[in-house]
């Protein structure tokens, strides 16, 4: 079982890992110069749809939200596929990525490949133990931030005229960027409901989430004052691009790809919950006999779909590039009405 | 067992060196120019290549150029003359012929430099003057190699910092696709072999249009950037260097405002004046107040006829009023100059030598 302070850790990670990749550039392309509002409209969402969490904890007297579904197969092939989805997110983002700027002639099968073995040796030492890794590797995560804060907000205080014009981002676009900030930051703690029931107040299970929107929202508004719109939402990984700009007392520099290292712990403690859940579907739903030669295989298909169908065809990667918001949204909130439904109906028969 | 077989396998997996590679087997690019001559575009990229002399490794500087009707297949033909890894993280400078910026525009350079993920986007850009590109590289410099030298001449320049932060390549891109901003670029000639910044080259667009004169770029640079300045103004007699200049532009539906607050020190003076008296003080503030007003005055004529806004002015418009914005507007609406000048330091002498 882990503990509070390393569940609201786990949730501080879990809210951040979808922006990473992808999600910043598509939230630039909807939200425009308005994105950094529609993103803490969508954080303060997010802050309301954690009460559905908090209710379900309440009513769940089981010990996690796998309990509740254990003899419904429909939801569990929901949550398999949410959670393939997920680590899909995870692995498309960390392969494109370092394919792209680190390990230009490394295959990213390997690449993937090595990603997830650290994920799935991290499961195999139960949730104690991955959580443990999330407590250590928190409070590097936020000294690379105030690290990156420091270098680049000054800096990019020099620009905040490109903050403007405000509000003039078309209204079905700005409730779009909004609403996609709540879907990358909000559903994948979902996933919390996984661990064992700890009864916790609503206001500790929030603190690692609006961290995480503080961070997200920072990074976001300092995208937006450097490079300005079009640009950000033009450029590929424009959280990385900004990270060039960084430069204290003119000796340090040239130190992107090093701060790129909270992306990755991003990722891999995101990767812990998923992989997580994954195992215990398979445990709690294939027979004994078959299920440690199924694991490796569910996991393995994530990473076959991720490098093959994805990574290596890049109009794949472009239609889950501008699907995979709704998509995971969709089956997200569908799974998690689906457990409140449950849980009630349960507590009333 | 397990552990064993896990460290055997780190051994090999986890050296983090099995790819490195030595200074002298990579070939680190530094400068790139481009020309346009014949309707070809001609690369050509500025080499820094460590050569082993004896027991010492010895820096040298090579040349080497291809060509092509495209610009992409132009540059990626020079990776076929070059027999290393290429490296491109210490680019400094790309320097663009005339021909190139007038004839061509910006548009295909840009694009495929932003494009091409190996190539950073943090060198600086200039504008070859009187001089194709090839020409400013194969003007070598003694112990460094061209495009440090240049960017180094530019950012130190006396009259003031042609290029600062705002002028690397990615934040300038990001000013050339926002609405109502121009571009500049500083300009490089050579005069009896030695470099020479030479004003500043101004664009419409992607399209250079053409150059202002020195006198004009130093004075725009008042409205351009603040910082730390080195401007010598002066009026035949009296001179002023301002050493600190800020400047804020002001939007009114129908007239923008530039307001400068400059600070500066007194450097030569009528020997009617005396520097003891205040009203000496007043005198400079306000007849260089009113000199910088009217040059500032002319630079702005000057960009308006070529039809480029590289204060941005269209863009604070638009930032303030985006609904009443058009194409344009930054060199069509009324503008106010307010100079707000601070002289208080002069020096050791209070009296002019006679």
């Amino acid at each position: 079982m882990i503990t509070k302070k390393q569940y609201m850790i786990i949730s501080y990670f879990l809210s951040r890992f979808l922006f990473f990749g992808g999600g910043i550039s598509h939230l630039f392309a909807l939200g425009k110069v308005d994105t950094w509002i529609a993103c803490i409209l969508g954080f303060l969402l997010g802050l309301v749809a954690f009460k559905l969490l908090h209710i379900f904890q309440i009513k769940n007297n089981e010990k996690s939200f796998l309990d509740v579904i254990k003899s419904n197969i429909i939801l569990k092939c929901v949550t398999y596929l949410f959670c393939f989805i997920l680590l899909n997110y995870t692995l498309i983002s960390i392969t494109v990525m370092t394919n792209s700027f680190f390990l230009f002639k490394t295959t990213p099968l390997l690449i993937g490949g090595c990603f997830l073995l650290a994920i799935v040796y991290g499961v195999s030492k139960k949730e104690k133990i991955f959580a443990r890794v999330a407590e250590l590797l928190f409070p590097i995560s936020i000294i690379v931030f105030l690290f990156k804060s420091a270098g680049y907000g000054t800096f990019a205080l020099n620009y905040t005229d490109n903050l403007f014009p405000m509000f003039y981002t078309k209204i079905p676009d700005f409730i779009l960027c909004a609403t996609a900030s709540f879907a990358y930051s909000f559903i994948p703690n979902i996933l919390l409901l996984s661990f064992a029931n700890m009864n916790m107040e609503y206001k500790d299970m929030i603190k690692g989430y609006a961290f995480a929107g503080v961070t997200i929202v920072l990074t976001i508004l300092i995208v937006g004052m450097v490079f300005g719109y079009p640009l950000a939402a033009i450029i590929r990984y424009p959280e990385y691009m900004v990270l060039k700009k960084i430069s204290l007392f003119e000796f340090i520099k040239n130190i992107e790809n090093i701060l790129t290292i909270t992306w990755e712990f991003d990722c891999i403690v995101s990767g812990f919950v998923i992989v997580n859940v994954i195992k215990k579907i398979n445990n709690s739903t294939l027979p004994q006999k078959i299920q440690k030669v199924t694991y490796p295989l569910l996991i393995l298909l994530s990473l076959i779909v991720a490098v093959y169908f994805f990574q290596m065809k890049y109009e794949n990667t472009l239609a889950f590039y501008h699907n995979s918001t709704y998509i995971i949204a969709g089956i997200g909130l569908l799974l998690l009405v689906s457990l409140l439904f449950l849980v009630r109906k349960k507590k009333n028969n | 067992m397990k552990k064993f077989l896990l460290l055997i396998i780190s051994i090999f997996l986890l050296t983090g060196c099995y790819d490195y590679k030595e200074l002298k087997d990579i070939d680190v690019i530094t400068g790139v120019g481009i020309d346009y001559e014949d309707g070809e575009y001609v690369v050509t990229l500025e080499i820094l290549r460590a050569t082993a002399s004896g027991d010492k490794q010895e820096l040298k500087t090579v040349l080497v150029q291809s060509e092509d009707e495209v610009f992409s297949k132009a540059f990626e033909t020079n990776y076929t003359k070059i027999s290393k890894l290429t490296y491109f993280s210490h680019l400094q400078l790309i320097v663009v012929s005339e021909e190139v910026a007038q004839e061509k525009g910006m548009q295909e350079i840009i694009d495929f430099l932003l494009r091409t993920s190996k190539i950073g986007n943090t060198f600086y850009t200039a504008v070859a003057n009187g001089y194709s590109a090839y020409e400013i590289f194969d003007n070598k410099q003694k112990d460094e190699a061209v495009a440090t030298y240049l960017v180094t001449l530019l950012k130190n320049s006396n009259e003031n910092s042609f290029i600062t932060v705002d002028n690397q390549f990615d934040l300038l891109t990001s000013k050339l696709l926002s609405k109502g901003h121009d571009i500049y670029l500083p300009s490089i000639t050579i005069e009896e072999e030695d470099f020479k910044v030479s004003g500043l080259a101004i664009f419409d667009g992607f399209d250079m249009v053409g150059y202002i004169e020195d006198k004009y770029s130093t004075i725009l640079s008042l409205a351009t950037m603040s910082s730390m300045n080195n401007i010598y103004v002066n009026d035949g007699i009296n001179a002023i260097n301002i050493d600190k200049s800020d400047y804020k532009i002001e939007v009114e539906k129908d007239k923008i405002t530039i307001v400068l607050s400059l600070e500066g020190t007194i450097k030569s003076l009528d020997k009617e004046f005396s520097l003891k008296d205040e009203d000496t003080f007043t005198w400079f503030e306000d007849h260089f107040s009113e000199l910088i007003k009217k040059e500032l005055e002319t630079s702005i004529q000057e960009l308006r006829y070529y039809n480029s806004d590289i204060l941005g002015l269209g863009n604070k418009y638009y930032k303030k009023y985006p609904r009443k914005y058009h194409d344009g507007i930054g060199n069509e609406i009324d503008y106010e100059i307010k100079v707000d000048l601070d002289v208080n330091k002069f020096g050791i002498l209070f009296e002019v030598i006679q």
